[in-house]
């Protein structure tokens, strides 16, 4: 069964305004749900969880008409997106649309994952936004701005803090690692200097991102580093090309991602074909950047939250499970529905 | 204020049947088999079958659930017998104040989400079998404040509401949040809303009608006590709460009975609307039947059932599913989209949209070409609710009881079948293979 569902694939496009006429605004939609898992068949964990509705003990907040916040700060203050998602997968896209793309996330205030680009081709102005995966996985790259490294595992690591000749990194590191849940793979990256983990299915892994995701998040909340929790000072990213929607990034957010890296959504959206004007692409693109965020903020609002980095990240508790077993739910950490 | 007979328009064609099942390729609750089956019941009032043949189309949690009784017989096809004169499925509710003759709240539907016709019918069918209707956000509908068996609404947005207007049902209903749309406010599209809505509202013409997702006078517990007693002294009627099903919903559940209501409807995940954010809908609120379970479970230990009203609400499709949620912990059950099926809806999901096909939930406009019977439809209802309750007392009857009330959180008669252990657990639900 297809992980790009018809209403899934509707919903972005409408968002982007590839369909419809309300581009970036949530989708209204009429009559009872036929979401996974009860209904459609799901398809990940992600699809047995659902997200809390505040009502009577505590209030919930409109998003129309009060403030919600779901800027998510990275490398302590070093980063700031204005909402939890990086976009990624550019790097076989047509080159003469890739600059304007930055820029748009640039204009939204979202993040960019770029592969097998230098820094030099990156527009100065732009360059503290993206995050430029260094090439061969050394840290030749480092410019300053923020730099990925992709570490497969712990003998990966080694070898590259042999090859850099030095015990701690420091700059605006993160390692991209696959979807495993070994605390000690992440408490060793911790050690070596990185500021962000982006944990990425697609580089394989043994676990479900869920799993994973959640499991290094409380991990890192056991860790110090020089005697803060190694959670406030390593940010987590969650990366996959199955992440489908702004209630995926939310959910991912509540297992622990302070951020999404999103590969195949956006471009689903936004209809992308090379011949598309690089102009539309951009607008598309902006429209369905502004309409995640109202829809993180719907949820948020829905379930009594005002600011997503601070509310939302990691708090399972704010979340529940349908019909997964038991065992699942305890390393997930998040309860039974009804519990 | 449009009367009845612009509201019946003396020039349009009176729609009395049902239209033809659209083919979908996406998958529904709502299958082609559930339709019919409430067509049926609708058409005839009579019982069509005894064990929910429908349920393997889906797999809720409902579903995957089973009379016991059911699974130690051959099942039965069709049935043509109603069964004896004896069994009784009227429920005294609210503390005794109020009597229903059958345990069905007939949902709360607001007049401007339906186009009128719908609503009074409603309205009517509730007073015709001695049920209750409620009557969603959207202020009275002159004809629908005719009738004797309704539940006033006092939401968020208190659109059209005043002292005469709540004291006009039978209870009051403070509503916090429905089961489509956890932890956000009503919702009318402004194409939606024309002149006679407008009055009814008192909002403008053609603006989107949000209502505020909080109460902004309710913010605790507190807060609640105040209102309930509040809209207890100024009507003298009972008052139920209407909440969605989250995930605290145990812990709202007893502070609201605690508080001093006669009631909650808990509304569950997949329950009907009239618009909201897909994002919403889709992402947010339990299935029912675990609020259910979980909320009886929570007011028994804390002293708190007796008395006390649940109404289990959302995707409540059949006497089987009644039956079930009963046997879970509810007192009675909430039929919404079942009513509209039983109206004609063939469950596009265009209702946002004001083009309904089915003329339940299109936009009212001056002088329509065709109009819903509002006579077929309330028979339609009254049909239902008939058909319904007899399918229920043969359930009671092969379960051995005489009374729906002793059927009330009865979950040693179900089993599970392919359901996870948290389920179960949650349930108290023995599992079988």
């Amino acid at each position: 069964m297809s992980v790009w569902r018809g209403d899934i694939v509707a919903n972005l496009r409408t968002l982007a305004g590839v369909e419809g006429k309300t581009p970036s605004e949530p989708p209204i939609v009429s009559m009872g749900s036929v979401n996974p898992p009860l209904i459609e068949a799901p398809c990940f964990i992600l699809d047995h969880i659902i997200s809390d509705g505040a009502q009577v003990t505590r209030p919930s907040i409109d998003p129309y008409r009060e403030p919600t916040e779901t800027e998510v700060y990275l490398f302590g203050a070093g980063l700031r997106l204005a909402m939890p998602i990086i976009i990624s997968g550019l790097n076989d896209i047509e080159p003469k649309h890739v600059s304007p793309l930055i820029h748009s996330c640039f204009r939204m205030g979202v993040g960019v994952h770029l592969e097998g680009s230098t820094a030099e081709e990156i527009p100065v102005d732009v360059r503290r936004f993206v995050l430029l995966e260094a090439e061969h996985n050394t840290l030749r790259e480092i410019d300053g701005g923020p730099t990925i490294i992709r570490i497969d595992d712990r003998e990966a690591l080694v070898k590259l803090m042999k090859t850099s000749d030095a015990t701690h990194l420091s700059g605006q590191l993160a390692a991209r690692v696959p979807s495993t849940a070994e605390p000690a793979f992440y408490s060793s990256i911790v050690d070596a200097g990185f500021r962000v983990i982006i944990v990425d299915e697609d580089l394989g892994g043994e676990e479900p991102l869920e799993i994973a995701l959640s499991e290094v998040d409380q991990v890192l909340k056991g860790l110090k580093v020089e005697g803060t929790p190694a959670r406030y000072e390593v940010g987590l990213l969650a990366a996959a090309s199955r992440i489908r929607s702004s209630s995926d990034v939310f959910k991912l957010g509540g297992l622990g991602a302070d951020a999404c890296i999103i590969r195949d959504a956006w471009k689903i959206a936004v209809d992308y074909r090379s011949e598309i004007a690089t102009s539309l692409l951009s607008e598309r693109l902006e429209n369905l950047l502004i309409g995640m965020q109202r829809e993180i903020k719907l949820l948020m609002g829905a379930a009594g939250v005002s600011a997503f980095q601070s509310s939302i990240v990691g708090n399972r508790e704010l979340f529940r499970s349908i019909d997964l077993p038991l065992k699942l739910t305890e390393r997930l950490g998040v309860k039974p529905a009804g519990e | 204020m449009t009367g009845p007979a612009s509201v019946v328009g003396s020039k349009a064609i009176l729609v009395e049947r049902y239209l033809p099942l659209p083919k979908k390729n996406a998958r529904e609750f709502w299958t082609e088999r559930r339709i019919e089956h409430i067509r049926y019941l609708a058409s005839c009032g009579r019982p069509l079958m005894v064990w929910d043949r429908c349920k393997s189309d889906t797999s809720r949690v409902l579903d995957r659930l089973h009379f016991q009784r059911e699974l130690e017989e051959d099942g039965e096809g069709e049935c043509s017998y109603q069964a004896s004169d004896s069994i009784s499925v009227s429920s005294r509710i609210c503390h005794g104040r109020l009597w229903l003759e059958h345990p069905i709240y007939l949902g709360d539907m607001s007049f401007g989400a339906l186009s009128g016709v719908p609503n009074i019918a409603i309205a009517r069918a509730a007073d015709l079998t001695g049920t209750l209707a409620g009557i969603g956000e959207g202020g009275l509908h002159p004809e629908v404040g005719k009738c004797r068996r309704i539940a006033v609404q006092w939401a968020s947005a208190r659109f059209g509401l005043d002292l005469d207007v709540l004291r006009r049902g039978e209870a009051v209903v403070i509503k916090i949040g429905q089961g489509a749309k956890p932890g956000i406010g009503g919702h009318l599209p402004s194409v939606k809303v024309v002149e006679i809505i407008s009055q009814t509202r008192r909002i403008p013409v053609g603006v989107d009608a949000i209502s505020p997702a909080p109460h902004h006078d309710i913010y605790s517990i507190e807060d609640l006590e105040q209102r309930i007693w509040a809209l207890k002294e100024a009507t003298g009627k009972p008052v139920l709460v209407k909440v969605a099903a989250t995930n605290y919903i145990p812990y709202i559940a007893s502070g609201v009975a605690r508080m001093g209501a006669d009631g909650i409807i808990i509304d569950g995940q997949g329950a009907g609307t009239g618009a909201a954010p897909a994002v919403v809908r889709d992402n947010i609120g339990l299935p029912i039947e675990l609020a259910v379970a979980s909320a009886d479970a929570m007011l028994r230990r804390e002293g708190l059932r007796e008395g006390f009203t649940v109404v289990a609400a959302g995707r409540v499709s059949s006497a089987e599913d009644s039956a079930k949620l009963i046997a879970l912990g509810a007192d009675i059950v909430s039929i919404g989209t079942a009513a509209l099926i039983a109206m004609g809806c063939i469950m596009i999901h265009k209702c946002h949209l004001g083009f309904c096909p089915a003329l339940i939930t299109n936009k009212i406009i001056d002088e329509p070409k065709k109009i819903l019977s509002l006579e077929t439809a309330t028979r339609w209802v009254v049909n239902l609710v008939h058909g319904w309750s007899s399918e229920l007392k043969l359930i009671l009857e092969k379960v051995g009881m005489k009374r729906v009330e002793e059927l009330r959180g009865r979950r040693d008669l179900l089993v599970g079948r392919g359901l996870s252990d948290s389920t179960l657990k949650v349930l108290e639900v023995r599992g079988v293979n």
